[in-house]
């Protein structure tokens, strides 16, 4: 009898310590409360083990990265996890997809709010991507040993910019159509040099885009389903493999770049909470799998100005993904993402333009469509790639503006980037160019001979002229930079702004002829 | 690390307001959610849900009714609210052919404004009520319509010859029978639709030769043949829309098909108007248009002005000068909306119009010169002088009459005149002598 009433008993003890219970043995070795407990837990997670299991202080400051590269990964998870909710309404159709939307946008529940969530977030990711871009940058962070990082955040790029183009199109409405029509129309553009040397039969960049772009002589029903699939699966596929590997670069080069004399400034500032280095004496060495060639947590050395990941780094991580999370929701609540008329191919939109972060190149490309579609952008992504390889100093690492140069000097290269490319745009605006001037002129020569190239030609001259004058590719490295980064900026402004109806300038929307 | 502690407790808690408000905003604030909970059936208060009416022959999802109840299928007991009242008796049934085929608007919206399809980038807003009407446009074609004068003389022989004593059109006229049975005579306003007997002169004077007294021997009598011939205009011209069916009269008397072309019959100048009425009001210049930005007013006043509301046109104003007329016009421009049907909907007239040749107009001369040659020869035939054209030349001048032979008439009319505006005929399939 009292046997049974102790097994009953035991019994509604068990049950009543079953909500706890559950929490712990979900972690095999329960919640950490050591700093080795919480080693093992980021080194043991699946999810987690991405991370180095100690981070340097420098690394956690807000000035040193600006949270930009995780703001721009929680983005991209915002948007993965909002078009995932959008796959279950929207129909890869035309006209069809359409409907869709209007029936997302008016009756699914939240369909409104995740929509606009996913457009915003798009954008966001965009521009936190260039402005990471620019803080890496900036900070020297992609010298050795980060090099090949530097190339994986440039095809991070790329790729982010692909997904942002193909999803313009799904919404399938006028804005989407004829966007799209400019951005193939520009992969086509290299037919303007073949046409002119003669080897369009040889190699035509024309057949090529509509082969594989379109899968269609227009861009219809193919193009939409084409686009739909890289959107969804291929490019978020090869995104997730290059944010994988770009992480794990992170983590392998040694963390964050920081500054050599990180340490000593770090030992300057006010001790921060923190939790206990220590809470017992190490038992065991790290496992073999952790020692990789040279950059091992170091073994034998105390890990001064370390703190463990769990959980400073990971509070880091969160705030900066709850607060993109917040602006990308106070966003979509005030605004709702755009969506024009029914796509209709017999009524062009004038003017069309590219999404916004194409229209820099759709500035260019009013003047010459291979160099500012083609040329231009891929001798900046070229430019972009070597800058690791052509940067072999080591000064100024992990500082802002750091390296010969320094602060004035990209002052100066902003002054006179901005100053340019506002000079050869009015020029061009008041006065026409070459094809007005001269109507018989040849392609070639305005191919060769046009603001984007005249642009290009100002800024690598000012550049050479700073590695002369500083006697540092790095400081050529700045002005370059810093000339392309406002150069970008003046060009995508004209393209918003100050374009309207068959590419001509104007002041306001204002001044644009009616019908 | 207190720092990002913090920021994240304020983005969270931020994040989770925002959230808490839209569901809030989605759930609780919606207009149509407001209006149906004002809503009253006898069981009790109204079910608050979204409600549609969705018609795949005719590729429609309307919604209007979340906030119309009443006018959704089986709803007509809802009452509560000003905005609650069923829809007005009408021969379509709304629960079956849904709103915005008629009405136009945006029937999948959810908002009153983008409902009623009066926002930017939608490109059919809704019909305003006085020009509702012409959503009959949308599949219907009157045929055998004549110009406005022997169409006035029609309507005026009907009520002239006391056809309302026993019959009842578009809700007016008609008596009861006195020992009960329904009215004295059918309801003639869809005779143009349904068709009537053609024998009916002779029957009703066989009725009226047997009775003795009452209704058959007072309101009834023997009728001329020329009254006859316009009671045949008017019974054919009935299509439960008077004031659609006039305006076309109007429109055939002012000679736009001598350029325009409607459902493939028509001269080739100017643009085609099958679907005019569908103009996208987003795309027109508005400038120069008087009142409100909508369609009809653009219509209204191209017909003054052309060149004023579209650059370069080689249009003449239209001739009617009555401000009636020319709202019954733009009117009519505004029922030319007839999109691509699904073949379960095409009615009776629209099917004889488009695939058996049968006429819009009706054939007598003075009809065919109102409905082709009067925009330039003028209504009365005198020809027509405007600023900016060449002149018009009159063809009704008696001297010229008098030394043309009808054969040259005929060869001008058939050829055209090369060089100069006059079109040919010959080509236009079925031009009969």
């Amino acid at each position: 009898m009292a046997q049974a009433s102790d097994a009953l008993q035991e019994f509604v003890t068990n049950l009543r310590k079953a909500p706890k219970r559950i929490l712990e043995t979900a972690f095999r070795t329960g919640l950490p409360s050591t700093d080795r407990a919480r080693s093992t837990f980021v080194f043991g997670n699946v999810f987690l083990h991405l991370h180095a299991v100690r981070t340097h202080r420098w690394s956690l400051r807000w000035t040193t990265t600006l949270g930009l590269g995780i703001a721009t990964a929680a983005a991209f998870l915002i948007t993965l996890v909002t078009g995932v909710m959008l796959m279950f309404y929207y129909k890869p159709y035309p006209d069809v997809a359409y409907e869709s939307m209007k029936d997302i946008h008016f009756v699914v529940p939240t369909g409104r709010l995740i929509r606009n969530l996913h457009r915003w977030a798009a954008q966001v990711m965009v521009i936190t991507v260039i402005l990471h871009m620019a803080r890496t940058f900036y900070t020297a962070a992609y010298r050795k040993p980060r090099e090949f990082n530097w190339l994986i955040g440039i095809a991070l790029l790329v790729v982010t910019l692909a997904l942002s183009f193909t999803g313009y199109l799904l919404p399938w409405d006028q804005l989407a159509y004829w966007a799209i029509t400019i951005g193939a129309n520009i992969a086509e553009s290299p037919r303007e040099v073949t046409d002119a040397l003669g080897l369009t039969e040889y190699f035509d960049p024309r057949g090529l885009q509509k082969l594989l772009l379109l899968g269609s002589d227009e861009v219809g029903e193919e193009a939409l389903i084409r686009f739909y699939l890289l959107h969804v699966m291929l490019l978020p596929l090869v995104l997730a493999a290059l944010l994988a590997v770009h992480f794990w670069r992170v983590r392998k080069d040694g963390g964050l770049a920081k500054p050599a004399d990180a340490d000593a400034r770090l030992a300057a500032r006010r001790e921060q909470e923190t939790y206990p280095v220590f809470t017992e004496a190490p038992v065991k060495t790290y496992h073999l799998a952790a020692i990789v060639r040279g950059r091992t947590p170091a073994v034998g050395k105390g890990p001064e100005n370390t703190v463990p990941s769990m959980p400073h780094l990971f509070y880091a991580e969160l705030g900066v993904t709850m607060l993109t999370l917040l602006v990308c929701l106070a966003l979509s609540v005030v605004a709702d993402a755009p969506l024009k008329e029914l796509a209709n191919p017999n009524v062009p939109e004038n003017p069309a333009k590219a999404p916004w972060y194409f229209l820099g190149v759709q500035e260019l490309v009013s003047y010459s469509a291979f160099m500012g579609g083609i040329g231009i952008p891929l001798i900046a992504l070229l430019g972009l790639a070597l800058i690791p390889y052509l940067d072999r100093e080591t000064a100024g690492t992990g500082e802002w503006f750091g390296g010969a140069g320094g602060w004035r000097l990209v002052r100066f290269s902003a002054v006179l980037g901005t100053g340019a490319a506002v000079i050869i745009e009015a020029v061009a605006i008041r006065f026409g160019w070459l094809r007005e001037w001269f109507p018989d002129i040849p392609q070639l020569v305005v191919t060769a001979v046009n603001p984007g190239t005249l642009l290009t030609l100002v800024y690598a001259a000012c550049s050479v002229w700073c590695v002369k004058r500083f006697q540092s590719a790095r400081a050529g490295a700045l002005a370059l930079f810093t000339c392309f980064l406002c150069g970008f900026v003046v060009l995508t402004v004209i393209g918003t702004y100050f374009r309207g109806p068959n590419w001509e300038f104007y002041w306001s929307p204002a001044d644009w002829p009616k019908h | 690390m207190r720092k990002n502690k913090l920021l994240l407790l304020i983005s969270s808690a931020g994040a989770l307001a925002l959230l808490v408000w839209a569901a809030v905003e989605e759930n609780f604030l919606r207009e149509w959610r407001r209006i149906q909970a004002q809503g009253r059936t006898e069981e009790g208060p109204l079910r608050v849900q979204l409600r549609q009416i969705v018609n795949r022959g005719l590729g429609t999802k309307d919604r209007c009714v979340s906030c119309h109840v009443a006018m959704g299928p089986g709803e007509q007991g809802v009452g509560g609210a000003p905005l609650l009242k069923p829809h007005k008796p009408v021969v379509h049934d709304p629960a079956e052919f849904g709103c915005t085929v008629c009405h136009g608007g945006q029937g999948q919206a959810t908002e009153k404004a983008d409902a009623h399809g009066r926002v930017a980038f939608w490109p059919e807003p809704m019909l305003e009520k006085e020009t509702t009407y012409a959503g009959c446009g949308t599949c219907h074609i009157t045929l055998g319509v004549p110009e406005k004068n022997r169409m006035k003389a029609a309507v005026a022989a009907f009520e002239r010859l006391d056809c309302l004593a026993c019959h009842r059109v578009d809700g007016r006229g008609g008596t009861i029978r006195p020992g009960g049975g329904g009215m004295e005579g059918p309801d003639l306003s869809r005779t143009g639709i349904t068709g009537y007997d053609p024998e009916w002169y002779a029957k009703h004077l066989a009725k009226r030769a047997e009775a003795k007294s009452g209704p058959w021997r007072d309101a009834f009598g023997p009728i001329s043949p020329l009254d006859l011939a316009l009671l045949r205009v008017y019974l054919d011209t009935r299509m439960a829309a008077p004031g659609w069916v006039e305006a076309k009269s109007v429109f055939l008397s002012s000679g736009c098909l001598g350029c325009h072309k409607l459902s493939g019959v028509g001269g080739d100048e100017g643009p085609d108007l099958t679907l005019a009425g569908l103009k996208d009001p987003g795309r027109l210049d508005f400038t120069h248009v008087a009142g409100k930005p909508v369609l009809e007013n653009w219509f209204r006043e191209h017909l003054l002005a052309p060149a004023s509301v579209v650059v370069g046109s080689q249009m003449p104003p239209a001739a009617v000068l009555e401000e009636r007329e020319l709202a019954q016009l733009a009117f009519f421009t505004l029922s030319l909306r007839r999109r691509q049907l699904n073949d379960a909907y095409v009615p009776r007239d629209r099917m004889l119009a488009t695939r058996f040749g049968r006429r819009e107009f009706a054939r007598d001369g003075a009809t065919l010169y109102g409905a082709f040659c009067a925009g330039c020869h003028g209504d009365d035939g005198l020809g027509r002088r405007l600023p900016g054209h060449v002149s018009f030349p009159s063809v009704a001048n008696p001297d010229f009459l008098e030394i043309a032979s009808e054969e040259f008439l005929k060869e001008n009319i058939r050829q055209g005149r090369p060089g100069r505006r006059m079109p040919g005929w010959l080509k236009e399939d079925g031009l009969t002598e």
